[in-house]
């Protein structure tokens, strides 16, 4: 029986040894800056790490480089530059990435942060890997105490890169599963995962690495080289500027993709979805052994409407349907702006809301894209299209003769 | 009672899908409170964008011809450019060039050509072309991932301070009109990455006066859009306004903005709210401005669409200028000033102008008419009211093309839902108005040339045809069956005449019959009414099953408007119960047949008119007609009644 027992024994340690040293796994997201006054959207959710965008990665980048004002609560946080050079970085940066290194970590110490690492987010042709590995040992030199993380485009997972010595210099890697492949190859932006393909490639490295998942969408231009996409385009304004849906279906990773056309235009909109960042989020878990999480390009400022805010991706639950009035300052009348928060802001059918007033309305002027109807004298249903993308939607401005209430009357989300 | 029930199911179905799928109709949409408003112009709409933008003359690098060197530096500038554009993708089979390698491979090219004595608009080119290079070489170190937008925040000032030298300096020099329009686009761009909005604007808005401006009117004004994005910056306005109103186009554009503002977040909201207030007041001291041309005229357009959207009619109605006076917009704007604050005789002269102008897009037209119907209406002028309703209804059969009028587009940029038939025209017609209304109808009507109008069942007919027929219904309501008869004939009905000449006899009968046989007489004439039922008193051809849809009461839009008065929509309310009274058949059979049966008492022949008189109230279609409490007692009384022993026993 004891050796018996002690082969159990042995089993049992090596299972528990197993599982110590699997990695905890953990949400990460980036936040990029893209505003002077870009505030990070609010959230209960608080993930373990956020790569923060702090410069780019070439001399007068580096010098400029800040800790931005505000940025989404976390448990830790990275200090992230970003180059967008066809050739990796010269050796010569590091001493300069270095010193911009210490001086936004301090920065952000005087904001209360301890910034825990930096990230590098560089877009190297394959071909070039040996001379980015040699950057990157030069920044370790540099940097030896901080993590050191880098971003990874799937190309440089072929046969025959220096893709093992550019993750042998690093503490982490990132591997992008988003905008693979050219748009005109595939109305997406975030990329399957196929598992039976990447186990293996990731786990042949030995080094812990995270899954970089879209939950950002994009309008573009539905044909033409290049696809332009319009950063700042907001689908409930498209909506109100005379464009109509065309088509809508899912693509193989579970996006939303719509067609619109109008005024002799025809746009394409990608939009991510609960089930596309959930198939992603299951299949990077099913990657299991190195992998240490999913990473989320990325968090959305709160002007923007096509990325799914950290609550979007957490839950299920949406947010309640809520009705903001504020008074227009309007004299002699009175006048109220009014705005609805969406529970589905990608709903695939319309939003229809009653709204009720506490005295009669005179007059309204509609929102752009938004539809009113009256149906009493203090009543007004109102119909925000289907796919609005924005959390809010404002209604129009209300007129009457004394400041009246609102409130919403009943709903059919 | 199946077919009750079906048609019951149709009508709530009917009503149901007419406002699920609708509209079917148009109704009442002068009372709406969405329907009086100015029109939803874009920012590039108030700005007078064209249509479609013209191709200018090539920029500075992008065109072609000239001598060897200037084709060169044309195309390493083009380097330059693209690598901004459409540098490397991860998918990028080739190796894209070094940015520094670009740029310096660049300005060598452009040193080599003005070194081999260009003429001088190559030269200028050249020039040009300098700093347009470095204001590349600038973007391209600083252009974000993914985005390829350089934005203020990205923008390291030093490379954008030096390609603003760069063109203050060529455009102070240059003699090319076009390069010069060109450099001073390129200056703006300078100015806006440097976070100096207001220097940009100045010269986009020159740029948009200048008619031979080589920068496109669309392209301008998007770089308009870019200075005050969403983010509410467009409240920096404030310290800068008496810049702004020195002409009436730079003025406009002021108003543009508070009239279409778009903010984020609540401190954004007041002081937007509080830049349009200055920006009216700046107006106010600005009254030069109004008589500048056709920009002023956009200027009043604009101020009085500012007044409306905060509310001060009264104001709006003081912006007057020359040139905006008679424009249809104008004239529609005023319209609803007038009418809103409830001065509908001031209200009418402005709507009818702009319902009778050929330059009044279509839209602009149907919504006039539709207006006029509340403006008759409150002024107590049934004719004129009903007279607009046929001209809107041979209107809206048979448009006009387009929603384009002499290439302006629509002003109406909202949903659109006055395309359908008006069912006010037969409300008008069979509850609202009373008989003189209608006679006094008949005669403007014939005054005139014929409004011919195109009915779902008539094919072609006239408004005179459909007040005729009207009336003789009316007539027959009355029990003034021979008048019927005679209207009936003169327009055509051979069946309805046939039917009231038969009730004519009938009543005829009755009132010769001798005493013990009038009672018998009035059943037969009971029996009649109630045997041909929507064939004497309902008007057949003017409802197509939706006379239901149209009651203030009862009816899917069974509400008051706040613009109709409780005397107002009781006085409604009232008609409609006459008319639902007054054209059931089988209403008006029960009422005499009842008679009857008190009359002939417990008598076989009493007993007879008591089923009849249940029969005529079971078949009764209560959703129409209502009263079903009524018609349930009575129907419950008659039954009682007869569950007692006959007379005279058995």
């Amino acid at each position: 029986m004891r050796p018996a027992a002690a082969v159990i024994a042995l089993l049992l340690g090596s299972a528990c040894a197993v599982r110590s040293e699997r990695p905890r796994w953990e949400t990460a997201y980036w936040y990029w800056q893209h505003a002077p006054r870009a505030v990070p959207v609010e959230s209960s959710e608080r993930p373990d790490l956020v790569y923060v965008q702090v410069g780019t990665l070439s001399a007068p980048g580096l010098a400029a480089s800040r800790w931005p004002a505000r940025v989404p609560p976390a448990r830790a946080y990275v200090a992230t530059w970003r180059s967008d050079e066809a050739a990796p970085p010269s050796s010569t940066l590091a001493p300069v990435l270095a010193e911009s290194y210490q001086h936004v970590a301090r920065e952000a110490a005087r904001a209360g942060i301890e910034v825990s690492g930096l990230q590098l987010d560089v877009d190297c042709p394959t071909r070039r890997l040996d001379e980015y590995a040699t950057f990157l040992r030069a920044v370790r030199r540099e940097i030896p105490a901080a993590t050191l993380s880098i971003t990874a485009l799937l190309d440089w997972f072929g046969r025959r890169t220096s893709v093992a010595d550019v993750v042998a210099a690093v503490d982490e890697y990132v591997p992008q599963f988003y905008d693979v492949r050219p748009p005109d190859q595939r109305a997406g932006i975030a990329e399957p995962i196929d598992l039976l393909r990447w186990r293996p490639t990731f786990e042949s490295l030995g080094k812990k690495y995270r899954v970089g998942i879209a939950s950002f969408g994009r309008v573009q231009r539905a044909a033409g080289t290049p696809r332009v996409a319009y950063r700042d385009a907001s689908l409930l304004s498209l909506w109100g500027d005379g464009m109509s849906l065309r088509k809508a279906e899912s693509n193989e990773s579970g996006e939303t993709v719509l067609r619109l056309e109008g005024r002799g235009r025809a746009l394409e909109a990608v939009l991510p979805t609960p089930e596309s960042v959930g198939r992603a989020i299951h299949s990077v878990r099913e990657l299991g052994g190195s992998c240490v999480g999913v990473a989320f390009f990325r968090w959305p400022s709160q002007d923007e409407s096509l990325i799914l805010t950290p609550d979007e991706i957490a839950s299920d639950r949406r947010p309640i349907q809520q009705l903001a009035v504020q008074d227009g300052f309007c004299a002699p009348r009175a006048c109220a702006d009014l705005r609805l928060t969406l529970g589905d802001r990608f709903a695939k059918e319309p939003t229809v809301v009653t709204l009720v007033a506490s005295g009669d309305i005179e007059y309204v002027v509609a929102a752009a894209g938004v539809r009113l109807r009256q149906t009493s004298a203090r009543e007004v249903e109102v119909t925000v299209p289907a796919f609005a993308g924005s959390r809010e939607a404002s209604l129009g401005r209300a007129f009457s003769r004394s400041a009246n209430d609102y409130r919403i009357g009943g709903f059919n989300p | 009672m199946r077919k009750l029930a079906a048609a019951l199911i149709f009508l709530v179905a009917g009503a149901k899908i007419a406002e699920a799928c609708g509209p079917f109709f148009v109704l009442r949409a002068g009372l709406e409170l969405q329907f009086w408003q100015p029109y939803a112009k874009t920012h590039w709409q108030l700005l007078g964008l064209p249509g479609k933008s013209k191709p200018g003359p090539a920029f500075a690098g992008m065109g072609n011809g000239g001598k060897k060197e200037l084709e060169a530096a044309r195309k390493t500038y083009q380097e330059v450019e693209r690598w901004r554009a459409q540098h490397f993708e991860a998918w990028d089979q080739q190796p894209a060039p070094l940015l520094a390698d670009t740029v310096a491979a660049a300005r060598r090219a452009i040193d080599a050509a003005l070194a081999a004595r260009p003429s001088e608009v190559e030269a200028e080119e050249l020039r040009l072309l300098k700093g347009k290079v470095t204001l590349r070489e600038g973007e391209s170190l600083l252009v974000m991932s993914r985005t390829k937008v350089a934005t203020p925040v990205r923008a390291g000032p030093e490379a954008f301070q030096r390609a603003r030298e760069e063109f203050a300096a060529f455009v102070s020099g240059a003699k090319s009109d076009v390069f010069r329009s060109e450099g001073r686009g390129w200056l703006a761009r300078c100015h806006y990455l440097l976070g100096e909005p207001h220097k940009a604007a100045a010269i986009y808005l020159d740029e948009l006066d200048n008619r031979s401006s080589t920068l496109d009117r669309r392209t301008l004004l998007q770089s308009l859009a870019l200075l005050f994005p969403y983010n509410g910056s467009a409240a920096g306005l404030a310290d800068h306004l008496e810049d702004y109103f020195d002409t009436p186009s730079h003025a406009l554009y002021v108003l543009s903005l508070v009239t279409n503002p778009v903010v984020r977040d609540e401190n954004e909201r007041r002081s937007m709210a509080a830049v349009g207030q200055k920006a009216l007041d700046a107006i106010e001291r600005h009254k030069e401005l109004f008589a500048k041309g056709e920009d002023s005229d956009r200027l009043a357009l604009a101020t009085m669409r500012a007044h409306l959207y905060r509310g001060d009619l009264r104001a709006a109605l003081r912006i007057d200028t020359a040139g905006s006076r008679s424009l249809p917009e104008t004239r529609w704007m005023r319209g609803i000033a007038y009418f809103l604050m409830g001065e509908y005789q001031e209200a009418e002269p402005h709507l009818l102008a702009v319902a009778d102008s050929k330059e009044s897009p279509e839209r602009a037209r149907t919504l006039s008419r539709l207006g006029l119907l509340v403006v008759y209406q409150k002024l107590g002028r049934p004719v004129d009211q009903l007279l607009m309703a046929f001209r809107h209804q041979s209107g809206f059969l048979d448009p006009d093309d387009s929603s384009e009028v002499n290439g302006e587009v629509e002003w109406f940029n909202a949903e659109w839902d006055y395309d359908a038939s008006l069912l006010d025209l037969p409300y008008l017609l069979d509850i609202q108005l009373d008989d003189a209304a209608l006679e006094a109808t008949k005669q403007a009507l014939a005054r005139r040339p014929p409004i011919v109008l195109n009915d779902w069942d008539l094919g072609k007919t006239t408004a005179a045809y459909l007040v005729d027929y009207a009336l003789a219904v009316r007539a027959s309501r009355r029990g003034e069956y021979a008048q019927a008869a005679a209207i009936y004939e003169a327009i055509g009905v051979p069946a309805r005449a046939a039917r009231s000449k038969t009730l004519v006899r009938l009543a005829a009968a009755v009132e010769s019959a001798p005493r013990q046989e009038r009672l018998h007489r009035r059943f037969e004439l009971a029996s009649y009414l109630a045997d041909n039922t929507e064939r004497i008193l309902f008007n057949d051809i003017l409802w197509h099953r939706m006379q239901t849809l149209s009651f203030l009461r009862g009816g899917p839009r069974s509400y008051r408007p706040a613009v109709l008065s409780e005397t107002e929509m009781s006085g409604l309310v009232e008609n409609e119960r006459k008319t639902r009274d007054a054209q059931e058949e089988r209403w008006q059979a029960f009422l005499m047949l009842d008679g009857i049966v008190q009359e002939a008492g417990g008598t076989p022949f009493g007993r007879r008119a008591a089923l009849k008189a249940i029969e005529c109230l079971d078949r009764i279609n209560t959703d129409r007609f209502e009263r079903e409490k009524e018609i349930k007692e009575a129907s419950a009384r008659l039954v009682a009644w007869l569950a007692m022993p006959a007379k005279g026993g058995r």
